[in-house]
C-alpha cells in the first residue's frame, strides 16, 4: 500500500469513528431532549384532567386528534395502576401504523375511580430524526470526500520531491551514476532528507572506489611475488638429490601458490566482467560453442563414462565475448562432469531462449541460493574453489541471463534464461 | 638459440633465466626499457621474452622495435594483467603468445619451444628422441616405426614432456597445460594421472622403454633420449 492510501486510509477510519460517535452522540442527545418535552406536554396535561375530572362527578368530553389522544374509562375502586410510560404503536384507520408515546393511570376521586390514557404522536419526532440523520449523512459524506481529495491533493504535492529523491536513489548505481541527482525542494525535512543522501551516497561510492581499486591493485600486485614464489619451487623440484619429505614439502607448497594464483586469477576475472570490459555484439551460437567444449572435454567425460547429449529445437543466440561464453559454459559442464555418477548422462537442452544442463545426482541438502556464493563448497573434501559457480552467476548477471537452478525428477538442471 | 628475457623483476628474471639456460639456451637479459633496446638493435636472438610492464616504457614499444628490426625472432608476452586489449596488441604488432604471470616455468618452456618449431622446422617436421617420432605437421607417434595412436589430450601431454625433458613437471603445471584456467579444476589430478597411465602403457605396448619416471611427492619426468 503506498503512502498516499494509507494516510487517506487512515483519514476515513479517523473521520468514520468520529463522525459515528459524534452522530450518535447527536442523535441520542436529540431524543432525550424530544421526550422530554413530551413527557412534559403529558404532564400538564395529566395536571389538567386530574383538575378537571375532581371539580366534576361526570367524565367530560376531550376532543382526540390524530396526533393526541385523551381516554378516560371509569374502574373498579379498589384499582390503582402505578403511572406508566410508553412508547406504543397505534393502528389509525386512514394514516395506517402511528408511534405513539403513551401514559397511563388510575386516578382517584372521593366517589368514583378512573382510568385514564393520555396518547402524543411521536410521528413528527421520528420524521425529523429520520430528516436530521439524513441531513447529518449528506453532510458527513460531502465533507469526508472533500476533506480526502483536499488531502490527496495536498500530499501529493507536499511529498513530491520525496518521490523524486526515491526515483533517483531507485536509478542510483554506484557502478555507473556519478553522484546521487536530487530534485530542488523548501521543505526543510525533505531537504535534510536530500542531504543526507546525497553525503551518503557520496562517501559509499568513495569508499566503494577505494575498495575496488583496493581490490584490484592488490590483486595485480599479488601476481608477481606470486610468479617469483612459484617459479623458485619449481626450480628446486629440479634439484637431483632431494629426500621424499624434502619433495612432499615442496609440493605442498607449489600447489598451494598455484591454488592461490588461480583464485586471484579468477577473482581479477571477476572484478574484470563486473566493470563490463568484456563488451561483444557478436551474437555466440551456444549450441556450436558447447559441441566445440565438449569435444576438447571428450577424455574427461570419456574418463568418467559419463555419456552427454545435445538437444537443440532450436538454436541459441546470444550477444556476450566468446571468451566468457566459454568460461560460462564450460563451468556448467565441469561442475556436471564432477557431480554426476559414473556413467550416468548428461543432458544439454537447447531452445530458442533457454540452455540448460542436467545431470542426475541426489538433492542438496543446502539452499541452492547458496550454489552461486562465491567460495562456497558443496562438501568440505571436493578440493573445489567454490568459484565456478559464481563465476557463471556474473556472467550471466552482466548479461542479463537468468541462471536458475532446479531440481527435477532426481536431476539437477541448471539453466540459462533471456 | 638465443633467448633474450627482459623482465623487470630481478627474482622472476633470474628463475627464467636458470630454467631457460638448464633447457640449454643461450639466455641475455635485460631489466628495463632502455638496455632492452640496446641489447635489440645490438645483437640478433632467436626468441624474445617480453614483460609488458617496464621501467621507463612499454613492453608493446620493445615489441614494435623488435619487428621494426625486421626480425623473424618468436616473441613471447609475459604480464600481470592479463588484458585482452593487450593480448591483441600485442599479437597485432606479431608477438607469438601472451602468458599471464604468474605462469610455471615449464610452461614458458613449452611455449617457447612451440614457437621455434614453428618458426625453423619448415618443412620437415619430423622430431626424434630414442625409439620415439613425432611428425609435427600431421600428429603422428611413432615408436621404432610404429605407430600409436594417441588421443588428443594425450598427445598434447607427449610434446609438453617433450618440451621439458628431464624436468620435473609437478601436477598442477600439468593439469594447467592441458584444461586452462578459469576452469575449477578439482578432479584434475585424477585426470592428469590416468592420461599419464595411458600414454606410458601405449608407449610401452608398442615395445618403447618407460620414459615417465613418477617422482615422488612431486610430479612426473621425462627422461632424456638422446635426441636422433
Amino acid at each position: 500500500m503506498n503512502l498516499l492510501s494509507r494516510i487517506s486510509l487512515y483519514y476515513v477510519i479517523v473521520s468514520l469513528s468520529v463522525f459515528t460517535a459524534g452522530g450518535l452522540f447527536f442523535y441520542t442527545t436529540f431524543r432525550h431532549e424530544v421526550y422530554e418535552e413530551l413527557d412534559e406536554q403529558l404532564r400538564d396535561e395529566k395536571r389538567n384532567i386530574e383538575r378537571i375530572l375532581s371539580s366534576s362527578d361526570t367524565i367530560p368530553f376531550f376532543y382526540s386528534a390524530v396526533n393526541s389522544q385523551i381516554i378516560i374509562h371509569p374502574a373498579p375502586s379498589d384499582l390503582s395502576i402505578k403511572l406508566q410510560r410508553i412508547d406504543t404503536i397505534i393502528v389509525h384507520a386512514y394514516e395506517g401504523k402511528i408511534p405513539f408515546r403513551q401514559w397511563r393511570f388510575t386516578f382517584n376521586t372521593d366517589k368514583k375511580n378512573f382510568i385514564i390514557v393520555i396518547r402524543k404522536s411521536l410521528i413528527d419526532l421520528e420524521d425529523l430524526s429520520e430528516k436530521i440523520i439524513y441531513a447529518f449523512f449528506i453532510s458527513f459524506i460531502t465533507l469526508l470526500l472533500g476533506s480526502l481529495a483536499v488531502n490527496f491533493v495536498l500530499i501529493k504535492y507536499t511529498l513530491r520531491p520525496f518521490y523524486q529523491t526515491l526515483h533517483q536513489l531507485r536509478k542510483y548505481s554506484l557502478d555507473h551514476s556519478g553522484r546521487l541527482k536530487v530534485g530542488h525542494t523548501n521543505t526543510k525535512e525533505f531537504k535534510e532528507l536530500n542531504k543526507t543522501l546525497e553525503l551518503m551516497t557520496e562517501r559509499i561510492q568513495q569508499d566503494y572506489k577505494k575498495i575496488k581499486e583496493f581490490t584490484e591493485n592488490a590483486s595485480h600486485e599479488i601476481q608477481t611475488p606470486l610468479a617469483i614464489i612459484q617459479s623458485k619451487l619449481e626450480l628446486l623440484m629440479q634439484f637431483e638429490d632431494m629426500g621424499d619429505q624434502q619433495a612432499s614439502l615442496i609440493q605442498t607448497a607449489h600447489e598451494a601458490a598455484d591454488r592461490l594464483s588461480r583464485i586471484n586469477q579468477t577473482l581479477i576475472l571477476l572484478t574484470r566482467i563486473e566493470n563490463r570490459e568484456f563488451i561483444s555484439n557478436e551474437k555466440i551460437d551456444f549450441g556450436e560453442l558447447t559441441s566445440s567444449l565438449l569435444s576438447q572435454m571428450n577424455e574427461q567425460f570419456l574418463l568418467k563414462g559419463l555419456k552427454t547429449k545435445i538437444t537443440a529445437h532450436e538454436p541459441f543466440f546470444y550477444a556476450i565475448h566468446k571468451t566468457l561464453a566459454e568460461i560460462l559454459i564450460s563451468n556448467l559442464l565441469v561442475n556436471a562432469l564432477r557431480y554426476s555418477d559414473a556413467g550416468s548422462e548428461i543432458n544439454i537442452n537447447i531452445t530458442k531462449n533457454s540452455f540448460s544442463i542436467s545431470n542426475p545426482g541426489k538433492p542438496f541438502s543446502f539452499a541452492p541460493e547458496k550454489l552461486f556464493q562465491r567460495f562456497f563448497k558443496k562438501t568440505s573434501s571436493s578440493g573445489s574453489m567454490g568459484i565456478g559457480l559464481s563465476l557463471v552467476k556474473t556472467i550471466a548477471d552482466v548479461h542479463h541471463l537468468k541462471v536458475n537452478y532446479s531440481f527435477k525428477n532426481s536431476h539437477h538442471i541448471f539453466a540459462l534464461v533471456i | 638459440m638465443k633467448i633474450l628475457i627482459i623482465e623487470d623483476e630481478a627474482e622472476l628474471l633470474v628463475s627464467v633465466k636458470s630454467y631457460l639456460a638448464s633447457e640449454g639456451f643461450l639466455c641475455e637479459t635485460a631489466a628495463d626499457f632502455d638496455s632492452a633496446i640496446l641489447l635489440i638493435d645490438m645483437y640478433d636472438y632467436d626468441c624474445f621474452v617480453v614483460d609488458l610492464a617496464l621501467p621507463k616504457g612499454n613492453g608493446l614499444d620493445v615489441i614494435e622495435r623488435i619487428k621494426k628490426k625486421n626480425s623473424n625472432a618468436g616473441i613471447i608476452i609475459i604480464s600481470a594483467k592479463n588484458s585482452i586489449d593487450d593480448k591483441l596488441k600485442g599479437l597485432e604488432l606479431g608477438s607469438d603468445d601472451y602468458l599471464t604471470k604468474p605462469f610455471h616455468l615449464s610452461e614458458l618452456n613449452a611455449r617457447i619451444k612451440a614457437v621455434l618449431r614453428r618458426r625453423n622446422f619448415d618443412g620437415k617436421n619430423v622430431a626424434s628422441y630414442g625409439d620415439l617420432k613425432i611428425d609435427l605437421n600431421a600428429h603422428h607417434v611413432f615408436i621404432n616405426e610404429n605407430e600409436i595412436i594417441l588421443t588428443h589430450k594425450e598427445y598434447e601431454l607427449l610434446l609438453y614432456f617433450l618440451s621439458n625433458r628431464n624436468k620435473v613437471l609437478p601436477k598442477a603445471a600439468i593439469a594447467e597445460h592441458l584444461l586452462g584456467n578459469y576452469i575449477d579444476q578439482a578432479d584434475s589430478f585424477d585426470f592428469i594421472y590416468s592420461h599419464i597411465k595411458n600414454l606410458r602403457k601405449k608407449i610401452m605396448d608398442s615395445g618403447g622403454a618407460d620414459p615417465i619416471k613418477t617422482i615422488y611427492g612431486l610430479g612426473y619426468k621425462f627422461l632424456n633420449v638422446e635426441s636422433a
